[in-house]
């Protein structure tokens, strides 16, 4: 076993314990920890939270719920190759309240790391950080084998919100604590493997290219993700679906589609622009 | 969902009692390379560089005066309290703004400043990385949040990389709220100045 794959399943194995050291230490430097059950729970938390401190929210629980599942997706979906948003730091209204995803927790410390790109870039009065529960590592040492899994060009560890005497920084840290069913995955013998993952995205399709991947905390990639994207039923139905099927298997339909679609195009959609000749244009061209 | 319901759920899941000690953690393997100063500053050089850093040597107060003069261009620069921009002699320069004890103050004063100069926690040879720990001296908002950084730090700070840090004195995360590692920035222009 590597020792990525020793100290994630010496992790697992003690959970309870982990977590209970890192809610004393960050709390001990002035955070607030919660654990909630699921992302409508997280988002109603996060509402209410909003609410109380006057921040207004765009789209209400419904879009907070969305960013909390592109910030912290369940394992499982994780799994059958729905990636974590890049930039993992997002602001609900203007500076009021920001939140993130968490990369690891480190328990001795009382850290929270965040990884990404631009993780900084908000500066709110409220942060509020979302994990799954097994994210966390025993010490901050653990982070030589893990930070270099995840990469990032920006790192950050928040220890507690701003000090006495600092000047800027949020005012309040909030690290909410997801199950999200990871409680049931553990007592799964089968399936508690899983929670390993560090979400480095190697096995994901399209990252592997082709190529064997060797997981760093030493999950059996060939059986366990392919078990759970198996166990997903095939959801192409529709009537979106029907139509693209109805326009693809008529190529003079088809082609007249594509046509109006570049008469009609707008930069406005924020959509890559079509390309100035078709497939079909270009190959004619080319065979006179 | 309640705290103790989790906890219980869990330990049920995994056999153990309440305030059950676990057993020593596995040991993660630092790598130590004992690379003499040059070497790390050759290694830096290179990291820093290609992550789009603009790097400055000097060898005196005299000299890291005039480059933060070049840079400022007559400009208006905000400052930290490092410790080492006074012993150097930055904040006495002319259009250097220091000393906040306001938060409001530093708020306006990086609204219409356009460099932050400030020092940092220590370097990262292997990887390039600036480590940028946040206190009273140094606020965030200064060293990260204007269109350029300036960091100016002794090159006595020029640790190895991650691994050396964190076998130094893994509990100093703890002494400070916040600890940022960057790895160049595509929002920010950052020069360093390594006296």
């Amino acid at each position: 076993m590597t020792k990525p794959a020793e100290i994630r399943a010496h992790v697992l194995a003690n959970l309870d314990h982990y977590l209970a050291e890192l809610e004393k230490q960050l709390t001990g430097q002035g955070g607030t920890v919660v654990y909630l059950r699921s992302a409508d729970e997280a988002a109603d938390y996060i509402e209410l939270l909003a609410r109380e401190r006057e921040v207004r929210v765009t789209g209400g629980a419904e879009g907070i719920r969305r960013q909390i599942e592109q910030l912290e997706p369940r394992l499982e979906d994780y799994l059958k190759g729905e990636p974590c948003v890049a930039v993992e730091s997002v602001a609900i209204e203007g500076s009021g309240i920001g939140l993130a995803g968490a990369a690891f927790l480190i328990a001795d410390a009382g850290a929270i790391c965040l990884a990404g790109e631009r993780t900084g870039a908000a500066r709110p009065r409220v942060q509020v950080v979302l994990a799954g529960i097994e994210k966390v590592l025993p010490r901050m040492r653990d982070m030589a084998v893990f930070l270099p899994l995840v990469g990032g060009s920006d790192v950050r560890f928040l220890t507690g919100p701003r000090r006495a005497g600092e000047l800027d920084g949020p005012e309040e840290l909030y690290l909410i604590l997801l199950d999200g069913g990871r409680s049931e995955l553990l007592a799964n013998q089968e399936k508690r493997d899983l929670l390993r993952c560090v979400r480095c995205g190697d096995c994901l399709p399209g990252q592997a290219g082709g190529r064997a991947v060797t997981c760093p905390v030493a999950i059996d990639i060939e059986s366990l993700p392919l078990l759970l994207r198996e166990e997903a039923p095939a959801e192409v139905s529709g009537w979106k679906f029907r139509l693209w099927g109805f326009v693809m298997g008529r190529p003079r339909l088809y082609e007249f589609a594509g046509q109006m679609l570049r008469a009609f195009w707008r930069e406005q959609w924020g959509l890559p622009a079509p390309a100035a000749k078709t497939f079909r244009q270009l190959w004619r061209e080319g065979k006179k | 969902m309640s705290r103790d319901a989790l906890f219980e759920s869990l330990r049920l899941a995994l056999g153990r009692k309440k305030f059950q000690k676990p057993s020593t953690p596995p040991e993660p393997l630092l790598l130590n390379r004992n690379w003499t100063l040059e070497q790390r500053l050759e290694r830096f050089r290179e990291a820093f560089a290609a992550q789009g850093g603009m790097l400055h040597e000097v060898s005196s107060a005299e000299q890291a005066q005039a480059l933060v003069a070049e840079l400022l261009a007559g400009g208006e620069a905000v400052a930290s309290g490092a410790p080492l921009l006074a012993e150097l002699g930055i904040l006495a320069l002319a259009g250097v703004q220091s000393g906040f004890t306001d938060a409001e103050l530093l708020r306006n004063a990086c609204r219409t400043a356009r460099i932050g100069i400030s020092s940092c926690h220590c370097l990262l040879a292997e990887s390039g990385t600036v480590v940028l720990r946040f206190t009273p001296e140094e606020p965030r908002s200064i060293a990260l949040g204007l269109p350029l950084s300036l960091i100016i730090v002794s090159r006595r700070k020029l640790l190895t990389n991650l691994d050396e840090l964190l076998g130094l004195n893994p509990r100093s995360f703890e002494s400070a709220s916040e600890t940022a590692m960057v790895n160049g920035s595509e929002s920010s222009e950052i020069h360093l100045i390594l006296v």
